[in-house]
């Protein structure tokens, strides 16, 4: 229960830490770097777990890659049809992000009442 | 029983021996190593002068103590490799002290970006950051407004983290994109093989063979990272678990009993890969993530898609993948941005585009350089990289030779290392190409070199193998290093370079002109489409002749005005961007106009032989005995001349 539980979490706090410093305007390491691994990482990773596609390295990998290219797709959208907001991007893979970290609640919830059951 | 107690005692204290025997082996030794490493590294750090590089580049400043620590790193890493007892992430911690070694010292030493093209995409960062779009149809750096993905995702991330700009961490780049490389090329290994050293050798050669340097603050990058997990994906998710129609095997005709031949080597191969099945849901959803990195390539890159497109092909053809629709979706998706998208750079470069396609050995002598001109330390570097080049594939071959003297048939990994190849045809990629399909089929030629040493489980056991793995490592650290770092005399920009340029920027109006001898220094990170930027490189031979024979006559003649439709000064926006400065065919006088020089120009004209080896004295020393040119800025490393033109000129 614990590991089905954990990526969720992670996912929602990184979220809301990531909109909380994107909009503190400060200019600490700490905005970078959280910033970077939330751009990074976690929208793939809250859409991946929920298809459970195997060992950690390949989750991790494909997540990477779909929110790589998530985030690419949409700024892309915004430049080309001048609608540049990064700020409204980030709110998007936030969004992304709580979606799918409300899924992975979700069945975690579902599997712990079947386990009852 | 006391002699049972006695017995089991013994058993316990032999087991413990053994277990700390093994922990000393597995852990503790590397651990020691590790540390051993990082202390001589630490050590050589301070004593490396980027400015004091000669020809070879960075391996010319490099100290005793640096080669050491790579040594040992290797030592330890092909001994943990050959341990009865596993413990992978000892292998992750070498390969991460490994790029951290090999990719984190010039950013730490150089202290400012290396690569003058590094400097050019933190410039189109910087262009989507201020102005939030792009502009498909500017002259300069146009095929980055045409493919704007990687761009778009850096100056997002810059406004949303804070940053004014990508410089403060665009020299990790090649530290960042090779440490994401190490996930996907994992997630590949295993796919093809269970044998965890084979893997870890694979990892460890690909490394130290990957010399081309495309894992820069790039495009290219990024895309590659999302073709190596497109090429996980599909051997994971979307191969074929047996070869199709067996039953051609009992014909008698030649094609089809080769048929029959091809596939029970198929299925021979098959039956040595681990399997995936994945379910339904999850076959749908990795196909949309699979259709969102077709599309993020198509639109980031030019040359990826259609790498990807051949892979994809070549799987397809030779059975290893059913998924028909695979290669032609991602042509499709390759083809409608090309059309729809990437029409700014058609216009201006079809024409070349078609000439060269099918033009083979036109495309691939366009990638050599020429020995005759370049100096004699890059001589030996062109020579190295060769040598590296042939020597990843020659290990190929025969490893490639021992796996199938194993039984052991690598069909897909032999496909994907050739995939690239019909890429040569289609033109010279500004004399790249080349050096891109030797990247594309790095991860995979390394696989087959890695089976040399390790062509099946049970081989590779005696002593022989890691004493010639380490030789081969060792010989392969001073054969990286030179073939990754031997131009660093040119890629490197002093802190006196940045200043020059910081100044230029500062203080040139918009719409001014920048001369230069070549691009090769750390111009248009800012701002660039507000400059029009000339190169004598890039002129005609005759126009170059005759600036060299007489700078003060025959400079002011493209320091005034752009001429109409020049190509060389044509090169503002189009206009497409809100206060960018008017281009366009018609006649414009510069507001002002400026000449710089910098160390990394004149090195790179020593090195390569492009230019005349006294080109910038040449030009200094008319432009400083004229009044018509006016030192703005002057370092020991760079040096401004700024156009000041006789009244009435204009």
């Amino acid at each position: 229960m614990f590991n089905k539980l954990l990526w969720p979490v992670l996912i929602l706090l990184s979220a809301g830490i990531a909109g909380i410093l994107a909009w503190s305007n400060s200019d600490s390491f700490l905005r970078s770097g959280v910033l970077f691994l939330f751009i990074l990482i976690i929208p793939g990773m809250a859409l991946t777990r929920l298809f459970h596609l195997g060992d950690m390295l390949t989750e991790l990998m494909v997540a990477i890659a779909l929110s790589l290219a998530i985030s690419v797709l949409l700024t892309e959208y915004m430049v080309f049809m001048h609608q540049w907001a990064p700020n409204n991007a980030l709110l998007v893979l936030v969004g992304i992000s709580l979606v799918g970290a409300g899924l992975q609640f979700g069945m975690a919830m579902r599997t712990l009442a079947e386990r009852k059951e | 029983m006391s002699e049972i107690r006695a017995e089991q005692s013994q058993l316990a204290k032999v087991s413990a021996r053994v277990g700390s025997v093994e922990f000393i082996q597995s852990i503790l030794l590397p651990v020691l190593l590790w540390v051993g490493a990082l202390m001589l590294w630490a050590i050589s750090l301070p004593k490396i002068n980027p400015t004091q590089m000669n020809d070879f580049g960075l391996v010319s400043v490099l100290p005793a103590t640096y080669f050491f620590a790579l040594g040992i790193l290797a030592v330890s890493y092909i001994i943990s490799l050959n341990q009865a007892e596993q413990h992978e992430f000892i292998q992750v911690v070498h390969i991460l002290l490994l790029l951290i070694i090999l990719h984190g010292t010039p950013q730490i030493v150089y202290g400012t970006l290396r690569y003058s093209w590094a400097w050019k995409h933190v410039g189109i960062v910087d262009f989507i950051q201020r102005n939030g779009t792009v502009d498909p149809t500017i002259t300069n750096l146009n095929a980055y407004h045409n493919w704007p993905g990687f761009f778009a995702l850096m100056a997002m991330y810059n406004v949303v983290a804070g940053f004014q700009s990508s410089i403060s961490y665009a020299g990790w780049g090649p530290v960042f994109f090779n440490l994401l490389d190490l996930g996907a090329l994992l997630v590949i290994y295993r796919t093809l093989t269970r044998d965890r050293r084979l893997i870890w050798m694979s990892i460890w050669l690909f490394y130290f063979f990957s010399w081309i340097g495309q894992d820069y603050f790039s495009p290219q990058a990024l895309s590659y990272f999302l073709y190596l997990v497109a090429i996980a994906i599909i051997l994971r998710w979307f191969r074929q678990h047996q070869a199709p129609s067996q039953s051609t095997q009992a014909s008698d005709s030649l094609v089809q009993r080769l048929a029959g031949v091809y596939h029970n080597i198929v299925n021979h191969a098959f039956k040595n890969l681990p399997a995936d099945i994945p379910t339904a849901s999850q076959r749908l959803f990795i196909m949309g993530i699979l259709i969102l990195i077709f599309a993020t390539i198509a639109s980031s890159h030019q040359l990826t898609p259609l790498m990807l497109i051949s892979a994809l092909a070549v799987l397809l053809l030779f059975q290893i993948t059913n998924q028909r629709f695979l290669p032609i979706l991602m042509a499709i998706i390759t083809a409608v941005w090309i059309i729809f998208m990437a029409v700014g750079f058609l216009q201006g470069n079809l024409s070349w585009i078609v000439q060269s396609i099918g033009s083979l050995l036109d495309n691939v002598n366009g990638n050599f350089v020429n020995l005759a001109k370049v100096s004699p330390g890059q001589q030996l570097i062109a020579k190295i990289d060769r040598l590296m080049s042939a020597t990843v594939w020659l290990l190929g071959f025969m490893g490639l030779y021992r796996r199938i003297r194993k039984g052991v048939w690598d069909i897909p990994v032999i496909l994907l290392a050739i995939a690239p190849i019909p890429m040569l045809v289609l033109n010279s990629y500004g004399g790249e190409m080349l050096f891109r399909v030797y990247m594309f089929g790095l991860p995979f030629i390394v696989f087959l070199a890695a089976s040399l040493f390790y062509p099946s489980e049970n081989a590779g056991r005696s002593i022989k193998t890691p004493l010639f793995a380490t030789g081969i490592s060792l010989l392969l650290i001073p054969g990286f290093l030179f073939s990754y770092y031997g131009k660093d005399r040119m890629y490197y920009f002093s802190p006196n370079e940045i200043a020059a340029t910081v100044y230029l920027y500062n203080n040139a109006p918009k719409g001014s002109l920048v001369f230069d001898g070549i691009w090769d220094w750390p111009r248009q990170y800012t701002h660039y489409e507000n400059y029009n930027y000339v190169s004598l490189l890039l002129l005609p031979r005759d126009q170059r002749d005759a600036i060299l024979q007489n700078p003060v006559s025959a400079l002011p003649g493209y320091m005034t005005k752009a001429a109409p439709g020049s190509v060389y000064t044509n090169l503002i926006t189009s206009g497409n961007v809100p206060g960018s400065v008017q281009g366009g065919n018609e006649e414009r006088v510069y507001p002002a106009a400026y000449f710089v020089i910098t160390r990394s120009q004149i090195a790179e004209a020593e090195m390569t032989g492009t230019l005349p080896a006294d080109w910038s004295a040449i030009i200094i020393h008319a432009l400083a005995q004229s009044n018509q040119f006016k030192v703005v800025f002057d370092n020991t490393d760079a040096i401004i001349f700024q156009y000041i033109p006789a009244s009435g000129s204009k």
